[in-house]
């Protein structure tokens, strides 16, 4: 008996595991987007592919395969519905639908308001969430696909930034993590024509002898390299 | 692009797999039920040595191809098909004609519904 429960634990366990694996694989391939930007349509599959996988991983009586079949043809669908909607606009307007301007040149758009249910209180809402407490100052506002509202304040009221100032301003690039967690990102240094050696050198000539006592370091466009060591070898010191 | 011929391909590979799955049930089933119809017979003319010998055929037949249909078939259903095909082997034990013919009933009716679930029909898919 006892050796019986223990199969099926262990088919409990494999089911679990290959179907954690499963829906992975299918997140991966379902593209980047965070949760909260899935179109509707992506996030339908999202919730399905979690609760299709939930039955089987339990229920040890039903077949692996009334698992997978549906979640791989979820999959396959995206994959094709995505594709469509990359090649054709209208399949584009039809799946993931179109945004709508809620502001228009200042003027709040209350035929498309009452179209989408969307009423003043939301919108005030989402004017405060985007930093444009009044409505005065925007001069348009849509409501994208993913059902976030972009809000575009009119010009006399954005930030000043240096070109309104006549300043020039010097290149700033991306800093590159030269050493994550005590490990040296070879692919980093040789994407910029540097090697170990040369890290090590600079390291040196902050008195760290050794690479693994770094926790982070990094080196931005102006040659400038920050470091950062690890708890432990900062008590050591 | 990759992806989208990869999508194409393994859909292709689910509609022959649901193909070759149905075809594989009927090879299952059909010889069964028409084993089942001679055992029948042969209950019913009281021959019932050569009805044990039958009967223990289609255990085999069965208990080799029940592996493979676990895979797909929901396993309370395979489970009761192995419960009537018990029972039948005790009927024939006890020269029992009116029980067996109710059992082959019930065994005729769940390989039916085997092939009737798997079919591609109107009544399956709503």
């Amino acid at each position: 008996m006892i050796v019986g429960d223990c199969y099926i634990m262990f088919i409990i366990f494999f089911r679990t595991t290959f179907l954690y694996i499963l829906v992975i694989i299918a997140l991966r391939i379902m593209g980047k987007r965070q949760i909260g930007e899935l179109q509707p349509s992506e996030l339908v599959v999202t919730i399905m592919i979690s609760e299709l996988a939930s039955i089987p991983m339990q229920e040890t009586g039903i077949p692996l395969i009334h698992g997978i079949l549906p979640i791989v043809t979820l999959i396959i669908l995206e994959i094709v519905f995505s594709f469509l909607t990359l090649k054709s606009e209208k399949m584009r307007q039809a799946i993931s639908g179109t945004p709508s301007i809620l502001i228009h040149n200042g003027k709040i758009e209350e035929k498309e308001m009452e179209k989408l249910r969307f009423n003043m209180d939301d919108l005030m809402e989402e004017l405060r969430a985007n930093n444009c407490p009044n409505i005065a100052d925007v001069e348009f506002a849509i409501l994208e696909t993913s059902g976030q509202l972009s809000v575009i304040p009119k010009s006399q009221k954005r930030p000043v930034v240096a070109e309104d100032l006549n300043i020039d301003t010097k290149y700033e690039g991306l800093p590159l993590a030269l050493i994550a967690d005590g490990k040296v990102k070879t692919n980093n240094l040789s994407h910029i024509n540097l090697s170990t050696e040369w890290l090590k050198t600079e390291l040196g000539k902050f008195g760290i002898q050794n690479v693994k006592d770094v926790f982070f370091a990094s080196l931005d466009t102006q040659g400038n390299l920050f470091y950062q060591l690890k708890n432990k070898a900062q008590s050591k010191k | 692009m990759k992806t989208f011929i990869i999508a194409i391909i393994l859909l292709t590979i689910i509609v022959i797999g649901s193909l070759a799955y149905i075809y594989f049930v009927n090879y299952v089933t059909d010889p069964m039920l028409s084993e089942l119809k001679d055992l029948d017979n042969t209950v019913l003319a009281g021959d019932w040595p050569k009805a044990q010998t039958q009967v223990a055929l289609l255990q085999q037949r069965w208990d080799k191809k029940e592996g493979w249909m676990k895979a797909f078939i929901g396993h309370a259903e395979l489970d009761q098909i192995q419960i009537t095909l018990s029972r039948m082997r005790q009927y024939i034990n006890f020269e029992d004609t009116k029980d067996f013919m109710n059992e082959s009933s019930v065994l005729k009716l769940l390989l039916q519904s085997i092939v009737e679930k798997e079919k591609v029909s109107l009544s399956n898919l709503f």
